[in-house]
């Protein structure tokens, strides 16, 4: 069973390195891509992913912390990992309820592995 | 009267030496007894001013009532709030209307009851409350800097390191065709960081005010023509050849690459450097036919990483307009925007003129 997958990401070479590294995890499948919040918010309402990474500084007014909770009221069931270069951006998503889990840009290699735990074995 | 006066109260010859106020006022009748030559520094009433004025006078509008009462509780209960206690900070009111913020210690004569005069010792603190207000204002900005500084080369970090571990793993078979974009990415991410590096320092030697100025006489038309080869090679250059400033050339030509570097990226062909010169100065200008700028983004566009829309797609660190303002002012200029014709975006450096 694959697990359908939103990237949310303003920097065109962060989202194609992020499509890369899901390429070769053949137990998700990528519904689209948004650089802006709005577009993010859309496309979560219509392709109903299982998981949204989510960047917190955005295209547009909206940022990626203000847009979970829209996100997570249409889609319920979905995990939303906040991808971030601010290390101060942490706590804010730490508690917010509509985000999952936090994880600071550098550390990307760590992203498809985050996936799997947040969403289970497929 | 007021010697006497300073004696009787035991505040003694300290009263003249003491680069604090030393104030008595007589509490039935709530007026000066007792005014030093501190006092009239830092408040500006000379003594014969002070001596028998209502010490009310000396405390702003807002903390009258309670002031009031307090002296009332003091004089007929002998309950102190204020007075043995350690110094309280207040707003206190000079002659010239200044409110100034004072360290304010108060004392009595006698031991138990009714009172009948109290002393004010008082340390003016407004400069140092205002150097300390600075200082926090100073690290706040830096706080901000650091974080916004290390939020911009975490991106390009990511996109080196996460292509870099991409290939190394191998966790399948990668085209040439692939493998060219991921390294083409790796190469933009870390010319970017290098940039945003070197920016870093500038900005930092500049705010830092440690920039070394290398004054030399330099051609405009010649530099604009260099500046306009790597930045924007169809501007138009409208500079005579004659027209030369004593400036640090390197620093002329960051600035006039970072703003054709900005008006290639954001604004609209036709880009034009020109040239003003008037008695003092010379104004040097690189315009082009891009929308207007928005009111809101005048006022911060030469702040460090303010860009006028946060769009990652167009490169930049947000830092290059507040390097050119940086630069203008350490070389004795400035810089400025204005809407011009009502139809161009014009950025103009002004230039000290050479003496003849």
């Amino acid at each position: 069973m694959t697990r359908v997958l939103v990237v949310v990401e303003d920097e065109a070479d962060l989202r194609l390195l992020v499509r890369v590294m899901f390429s070769n995890a053949p137990d998700f499948e990528l519904a689209g891509e948004a650089a802006d919040a709005a577009t993010a918010i859309e496309l979560a309402r219509t392709s109903k992913p299982d998981l949204v990474i989510l960047d917190h500084k955005l295209n547009g007014t909206m940022t990626g912390l203000e847009a979970a909770p829209f996100i997570k009221a249409d889609v319920p069931s979905c995990s939303i990992i906040l991808f971030s270069a601010s290390e101060e951006m942490r706590e804010p998503a730490m508690d917010s309820p509509a985000i999952d889990a936090f994880l600071i840009k550098t550390d990307i290699a760590k992203l498809v592995p985050l996936a799997r735990q947040l969403l289970g074995a497929p | 009267m007021n010697l006497d006066t300073a004696e009787a109260l035991g505040v003694g010859r300290l009263f003249w030496l003491t680069h604090e106020a030393v104030v008595a006022a007589d509490l039935d009748s709530e007026r000066i007894v007792l005014w030093n030559p501190s006092a009239e520094r830092i408040f500006g009433y000379t003594a014969a001013e002070a001596l028998g004025m209502p010490l009310d006078v000396l405390v702003p509008d807002a903390l009258r009532e309670a002031h009031h009462a307090g002296i009332r509780r003091f004089r007929d209960t002998g309950e102190a709030r204020l007075v043995g206690g350690p110094p309280v900070e207040v707003p206190a009111v000079a002659k010239d209307g200044s409110v100034r913020t004072v360290a304010l210690s108060l004392t009595s004569t006698g031991n138990e009851g009714p009172k009948r005069h109290v002393v004010a010792v008082v340390r003016d603190v407004t400069e140092q409350k205002a150097a300390e207000e600075e200082l926090r204002r100073t690290n706040q900005a830096m706080e901000s800097f650091v974080a916004t500084a290390s939020h911009d080369l975490r991106s390009p970090l990511a996109v080196i390191l996460g292509f870099a571990q991409t290939l190394q793993r191998r966790e399948r078979e990668f085209s040439v065709e692939e493998q060219d974009t991921f390294l083409a990415a790796i190469v933009r991410a870390g010319k970017h960081a290098a940039r945003l590096v070197d920016d870093l320092l500038t900005l930092s030697k500049i705010q830092a005010g440690v920039v070394a100025i290398r004054r030399q006489p330099v051609a405009l038309a010649d530099a604009a023509r260099e500046c306009a080869h790597q930045a924007a090679p169809d501007a138009e250059i409208d500079v005579d050849d004659a027209l030369a400033v004593t400036i640090d050339r390197d620093h002329l030509c960051r600035m006039l690459l970072n703003l054709l570097d900005n008006a290639a990226k954001y604004g609209l062909p036709p880009i034009r450097v020109s040239t003003h010169v008037s008695a003092g100065a010379v104004d040097l200008s690189v315009s082009d036919g891009g929308v207007a700028v928005t009111d809101e983004f005048r006022t911060r566009m030469f702040e460090p990483f303010e860009r006028a829309e946060p769009n990652n797609d167009v490169p930049g660190t947000g830092l290059g307009l507040s390097i050119v303002r940086g630069l203008a002012q350490a070389n004795g200029g400035d810089v400025d925007y204005a809407r011009v014709d009502g139809e161009r975006n014009c950025f103009t450096l002004h230039l000290p003129r050479d003496r003849p």
